[in-house]
């Protein structure tokens, strides 16, 4: 009760000042470049103990126009751990006043899907509060209970780039004892920090923001002002842990899992059968993966803690499925039979690279693989996939931050990145254009590393029905018919794909007269940016990569070039560019290449990055024009 | 193979053929006992197997029967069991089973039993059967009406065998015999479905899809059918037994391909092979015959008695009249009907269900300002006939739920209405639970074959794909510029749906952005201004862009294609094979006209040629007019596409007549500098 009546005193005055939704009172300069805006938050966080996290959570989203509808939408969803206490919305029309209140039968509950899971006990309560005549304003108040301190919300006042927010605060009360650990993006100043007899309260607070405009290849880490918070100790279903550092949380996780891998006595024995007659270390692993390749499959069934800690080994042994868990903790268990130590890897599975935040240790990860210390040369599992090579991530693990699990506690890895070298496309094409324009080709690619992963997907995870309507949609030639494919797999720590494409495409060459006009860069063209603003963020570009094309046409007799485009070469700190045009009697050969590297670069050097793509994309779809003699 | 656009629609009344003798109906059926796996089984022979099937449904055997229950009426015992060859891991999906069961009114709730379930491995020669662990069976609630139970077999391999067989009891709610479909996305080799119905009802069959029947037969057999009624604090319990000729169908079909989607088809489920009933009289005497399919006449008098339905027009809603009168100040007649149905779509939200009834009173629908389709347009119909206008209901199936018979009153093939409303001579439809549709214009998805007006004299009323026609133009003029080179003006006119679909993607319209979009159409050699956008608001009318482009010739030789960035770059049909008939969403009149000066200090060197040339004779044409002197040029490039519907075999046609048209837009004009 003491509580309740010092929230009501300290975010009374607050409230009170700005009650009034009218729009009217909205500065014209908040409303520029906005759909929506906030105009009040308060996030409150109450830590009662480590069983116990309440938060109360009032908003006022100002919705200007259609594109800011979706902000009428509350979603929020629950599971064993979390449960949702009291939700109320109401919607004021542009003057302030109320027009509708929420009812309890407007809110639906609905098992949440994921997508892919089987069973989870994840449940979604949902509502809409819309109104017709824009502008309007919702105002959300809900509270919902943590029965855990493993889990704590993110202060996230920024949540949209055509959102401005007229002031939000975040409230965080912790009781006489409580460690709080914070990080905060993109927040200029330290929180406000109250101590009494009572515990301490943090708050941070922000004033007439407004809104940001995501730019393409923007990194967003530097961008948005973000507050994570998490504990120190912790208790979750009875299990107690400390997450002050990685070490420690490690250790917790390493817990869950300890004493799940037993196995079966007849696997013990199969285990030993497939794996001791390898001579090496790398052939044994290899050979474990690929019977856990071919004996399981991806189920993922989510209930309770069960959300964190695997199924035991015994049971993917029986059933042979499970999650991302249960199978690498089933593989490590394997390994382990065989003598080989391995463990299993927390991870953010996801393309867009996003790594753990090195210096804030707390839950961030949705996903587990498994590793083997190997000297130099650890090798990475994938053990929820029953075709990649043993050894690869690729986009979806590779290149970030992770946590290794073992008994001495969590350790920082890094999964492996692929250079300009690993990720290669060599292309070579053999083509015939005739007097109609119409081309017959012949290619053979040589991909590696990322730019083999779709390849491989439309290889191994597609039938050939599939793989054929794929083909015949996805190129960008004018009626075009893929006569045949064939693929083949190369598995490796590098995996690649060589692929061969007999293709015919009607009026490749466009006829006009005496004259033929044929784009010789069949397959490759660059996108291009457009840049009519002054950039203000800087860029990031994922990957490395290598083409190289050659592609060699044959023309019809009696014709001779009136114009061949210039050769170009470029060569900055992007990436390397040359592409070369060759007419010698009926035939035309093109040389391309283009390297490009990752990395982050200044938002100043925007303009000349953007110069680059476009002279790629111009070259790339330049034409050689032929006479008819 | 020779497909129609319209499902062949068969009719069989049950009794009419009561004493038709069965074939001998076991002869040459297989017996599928549960468990009862051969190594034979994993190398199943069928010329629909081939090497994409990722896996083959061996045997779908399913039935539905008639028992007395203990609540003083019936149960419907729904069973079934299938068996499939799952080849590779593409497949493995099909061994995790979702089965959706009803549990909203409870004295209607299904009720699941005898649930078994087993993988089979052939392991050296010989079947290995793992079995389902039962507690491995999760339920979950997933809305208010319905469960879902799921489970997934184990020990799941290449080449492995699932097979599963359950029953689900469902009191009897009239009308709710399973529709059995015969075909899956695998191929299936023998796919069964058997009804038994006791004499009190009578259903009519509606087999649809193309693939024949390999066993095909009804019978009737000596059945007795015991009900308890439990009775109440007043009577006692009683049993009642009755019995009687009980009619039987048997429906088989073997060897079904796998069914696949395709592009440009508009109600794929018409194309399934499926079977459908719909109860058509309920009778248990002679005296007390109670037909619940009737003739549109009877059907449509009682739409307008039910309560989700016609009950909205039954009165005069005198509640809203000062509120309209509000609204329609100043107006009358169409003006008036104007802002009434202006009003309803521009303040009442649909939620996206589609339906022909109607969820709340109209009350509740007018204080919550939202609805279903039928909510809104109930709406809509009161409001108007509150202001002393005429009008109707018109029921319809929207595009990808089948197209409605054209005889018959089978309600459940309707899942939308609309309004017509009459004035003097003139007919509207109207749909106002689209925010960016104009009076009078019905979106894109209500066009599906017929709709039926429910009225004392219930017409069929024709919305086929044939009578819409998507009318566009381009007209550019480019001429030569003191400063500048080249400066041209472009004029979109939009066709209606090309409209609405560009006011869906451009709520808010922002000059801004839509100028960075046009300039991401033309290569980088175009300099984009002035854009403009005639009518984006006004959803009765197209819309029109406005553009201006700037850009200069420099070389000895230009190569200039007259189309700017207008041309059609790849072929809409770009898969080579169809299996399925192809729909179009509307008939095509597409106009290009491009007027230029000739640059300044150039000269024509050639011109692509003229051609015109017909889909089909009158199907459609497409013609590529060009004329060039030393100062102006002038292109004209008409497509016209005149009907909607082509069948299979019409599809080579199709695609070439696309691929000159690709051709034939890819040619260029060549300038010449002058000396």
């Amino acid at each position: 009760m003491k509580l309740k009546w010092f929230f009501i005193l300290l975010s009374g005055p607050l409230f009170a000042r700005s009650q009034s939704y009218s729009v009217d009172l909205i500065p014209d300069s908040m409303k520029e470049g906005a759909d929506v805006v906030k105009r009040i938050e308060s996030l409150h966080v109450i830590v009662k103990d480590l069983n116990k996290v309440q938060v109360k959570h009032k908003y006022a989203y100002t919705i200007l126009n259609e594109n800011g509808k979706d902000f009428s939408e509350f979603e929020m969803f629950y599971d064993k751990f979390k449960s949702i206490d009291d939700i109320s919305g109401t919607i004021y029309d542009a003057k302030g006043k109320v027009q509708k209140s929420l009812k309890k039968k407007d809110i639906t509950d609905l098992p949440a899907y994921d997508g892919f899971s089987l069973v989870s006990d994840d449940r979604v309560k949902r509502f809409v509060a819309s109104s017709m005549e824009y502008p309007y304003t919702i105002e959300v108040e809900v509270e919902y209970t943590y029965h855990s301190t493993f889990f704590m919300p993110a202060w996230d006042p920024v949540n949209d780039e055509k959102l401005s927010v007229q002031q939000s605060d975040f409230i965080v009360e912790t009781p006489p004892g409580f460690q709080l650990r914070y990080k905060c993006y993109n927040y200029p100043v330290s929180p406000q920090i109250h101590e009494s007899a009572d515990g301490k309260t943090y708050s941070w607070r922000l004033f007439n923001l407004k809104p940001i405009e995501l730019e393409d290849l923007a990194y967003t880490d530097n961008i948005y002002p973000r507050v994570f918070i998490a504990p120190v100790k912790f208790e979750i279903d009875g299990h107690t842990g400390d997450m002050s550092d990685w070490k420690g949380f490690g250790k917790f996780m390493y817990e869950l899992y300890v004493g799940r891998d037993e196995l079966p006595a007849d696997l013990k024995a199969e285990v030993h059968r497939i794996a001791d007659p390898q001579p090496t270390k790398e052939e044994k692993v290899k050979a474990l993966y690929e019977f856990l390749q071919k004996n399981t499959r991806y189920v993922s069934i989510q209930l309770g803690i069960g959300g964190w800690q695997p199924f035991e080994a015994k049971f993917v042994a029986e059933k042979k499925y499970g999650d991302c868990k249960a199978l690498s903790n089933f593989m490590v268990a394997m390994l382990k039979e065989e003598g080989i130590p391995a463990f299993c890897v927390l991870i953010n599975g996801g393309n867009d690279g996003r790594g753990l935040i090195e210096d804030f240790s707390c839950h961030q990860f949705n996903h587990v693989i498994s590793c083997v210390p190997n000297g130099k040369d650890t090798i990475w599992l994938e053990c929820t996939s029953q075709t990649v090579s043993p050894g690869y991530m690729g986009k979806f693990t590779g290149n970030r931050n992770a946590l290794l699990i073992s008994p001495e506690g969590g350790f920082v890895v890094k999964t492996p990145g692929y250079s300009v070298s690993d990720n290669l496309s060599i292309r070579r094409a053999e083509a015939v254009v005739d007097a109609d324009g119409n081309l017959q080709v012949e290619v053979r690619t040589h991909l590696s590393g990322i730019q083999q992963e779709q390849a491989h997907d439309l290889l191994l995870e597609e039938n050939k029905e599939e793989r054929e309507k794929f083909l015949n949609e996805v190129l960008s030639l004018p009626t075009y018919k893929v006569e045949k494919n064939e693929y083949s797999e190369i598995r490796g720590k590098i995996p690649a794909m060589d692929e061969f494409l007999q293709i015919s495409s009607q009026n490749y060459a466009a006829v006009t007269g005496k004259r033929l006009f044929i784009t010789p860069n069949i397959f490759n063209r660059h996108s291009r940016l457009i840049n009519d603003k002054p950039r203000r963020m800087d860029i990031r570009l994922k990957y490395n990569w290598r083409d190289v094309d050659s592609i060699h046409i044959k023309i019809p007799d009696g014709y001779a070039p009136e114009s061949v485009p210039k050769d170009l070469s470029l060569t900055n700190r992007f990436g390397k560019y040359s592409i070369s045009y060759k007419v010698s009697g009926n035939q035309i050969t093109l040389i391309r290449t283009d390297e490009e590297y990752a990395g982050k670069f200044p938002a100043s050097e925007y303009t000349q990055f953007s110069d680059f793509y476009g002279a790629m994309n111009k070259a790339d779809a330049a034409r050689i024009v032929l006479v008819k003699n | 193979m020779n497909l129609k656009p319209f499902c062949i629609l068969s009719l069989i009344f049950l009794p009419f053929i009561a004493f038709a003798q069965a074939k001998n109906k076991n002869s040459s059926r297989p017996d599928y006992q549960f468990g009862d796996i051969k190594p034979t089984d994993f190398h199943p022979k069928s010329p629909v197997i081939d090497s994409s099937s990722d896996a083959v449904v061996l045997a779908d055997v399913g039935s539905t029967d008639f028992e007395g229950n203990n609540n003083g009426y019936f149960n419907l015992v729904f069973k079934i069991h299938e068996r499939i060859l799952i080849r590779n891991r593409n497949a493995y999906d099909a061994a995790t089973i979702q089965i959706h069961l009803y549990s909203g009114r409870t004295q209607y709730e299904d009720k699941f039993n005898d649930l078994e379930a087993a993988t089979y491995n052939l392991e050296n020669g010989q079947v290995v059967q793992t079995k389902l662990d039962k507690t491995a069976l999760f339920k979950e609630k997933i809305n208010k009406d319905y469960q879902e139970l799921k489970f997934t077999l184990p020990n799941i391999k290449e080449g492995c065998i699932v097979e599963y067989q359950y029953t689900i009891k469902s009191p009897f709610d009239n009308n709710d015999i399973r529709t059995w479909y015969f075909q899956s996305k695998y191929p299936v080799l023998w796919s069964e479905y058997k009804v038994t119905i006791p004499p009190f009802y009578t259903y009519v069959t509606i087999p649809e899809g193309y693939l024949h029947f390999a066993f095909d037969s009804t019978w009737s057999s000596f059945h007795e059918y015991r009900i308890l009624d439990p009775g109440d604090e007043t009577t006692s319990s009683n049993v009642y037994a009755f019995s009687g000729n009980a009619r039987s169908g048997w429906w088989v079909v073997k060897d079904a391909p796998p069914f696949k989607d395709e592009k440009y088809m508009r109600n794929a489920d018409d194309y399934i092979s499926k079977i459908v009933f719909q109860l058509h009289s309920v009778k248990y005497n002679d005296n007390d015959i109670k037909l619940v399919v009737k003739d549109w006449f009877t059907t449509a008098s009682d739409l307008m008695k039910r309560e989700n339905f016609g009950q909205a027009l039954s009165n005069s809603n005198g509640w809203m009249e000062s509120d309209l009168k509000t609204i329609t100040a100043g107006t009358q007649g169409l003006e008036k009907a104007k802002k009434i149905y202006e009003y309803v779509r521009d303040h009442f939200d649909c939620d996206g269900e589609q339906t022909k009834y109607t969820s709340n009173s109209l009350k509740k629908v007018y204080q919550n300002r939202k609805g279903n389709v039928a909510d809104i347009n109930f709406m809509l119909m009161a409001m108007l006939a509150n202001q002393g206008f005429d009008v109707h209901p018109v029921i319809l199936s929207t595009e990808g739920n089948g197209i409605p018979s054209e005889v018959s009153a089978f309600l459940y093939q309707y899942d939308y209405v609309i309004c017509q409303l009459k004035i003097g001579s003139e007919t509207y439809l109207l749909d106002a639970t689209d925010k960016r549709i104009g009076f009078g214009r019905l979106p894109l998805k209500c066009y599906n074959g017929n709709g039926r007006l429910i009225d004392q004299m219930p017409l069929l009323l024709p919305l086929s794909r044939d009578s819409l026609s998507e009318e566009k133009s381009t007209l550019i003029f480019i001429a030569n510029d003191e400063k500048e080179g080249l400066v041209g003006n472009v004029t979109k006119n939009f066709g209606y749906f090309e409209s609405s679909e560009f006011r869906e993607k451009h709520k808010e319209i922002k000059s801004s952005e839509l100028t960075k979009e046009i300039a991401k159409e033309y290569s980088s050699d175009f300099r984009i201004s002035n854009v403009s956008i005639d009518s984006a608001f006004n959803y009765e009318m197209p819309v029109t862009v406005h553009e201006e482009i700037h850009f200069k010739f420099d070389d000895d030789i230009v190569y200039f294609n007259p189309m700017l960035n207008h041309s059609l770059k790849l072929n809409p049909f770009a898969v080579a094979n169809r299996i399925y008939p192809v729909n179009m969403p509307y008939k095509i009149f597409d106009v290009y006209l491009l007027n230029m000066e000739v640059p300044k200090g150039y000269k024509i060197d050639e011109l692509p040629k003229s051609a015109r040339v017909k889909l089909n004779e009158n199907e459609g044409m497409f013609e590529y007019m060009v004329a060039g002197n030393e100062k102006t040029l002038q292109i004209r490039v008409k497509l016209l596409i005149n009907k909607t519907d082509f069948q299979p075999e019409d599809y080579q046609t199709l695609r070439d007549f696309y691929s000159y048209i690709v051709k034939k837009e890819a040619e260029q004009i060549v300038f010449k500098k002058i000396n």
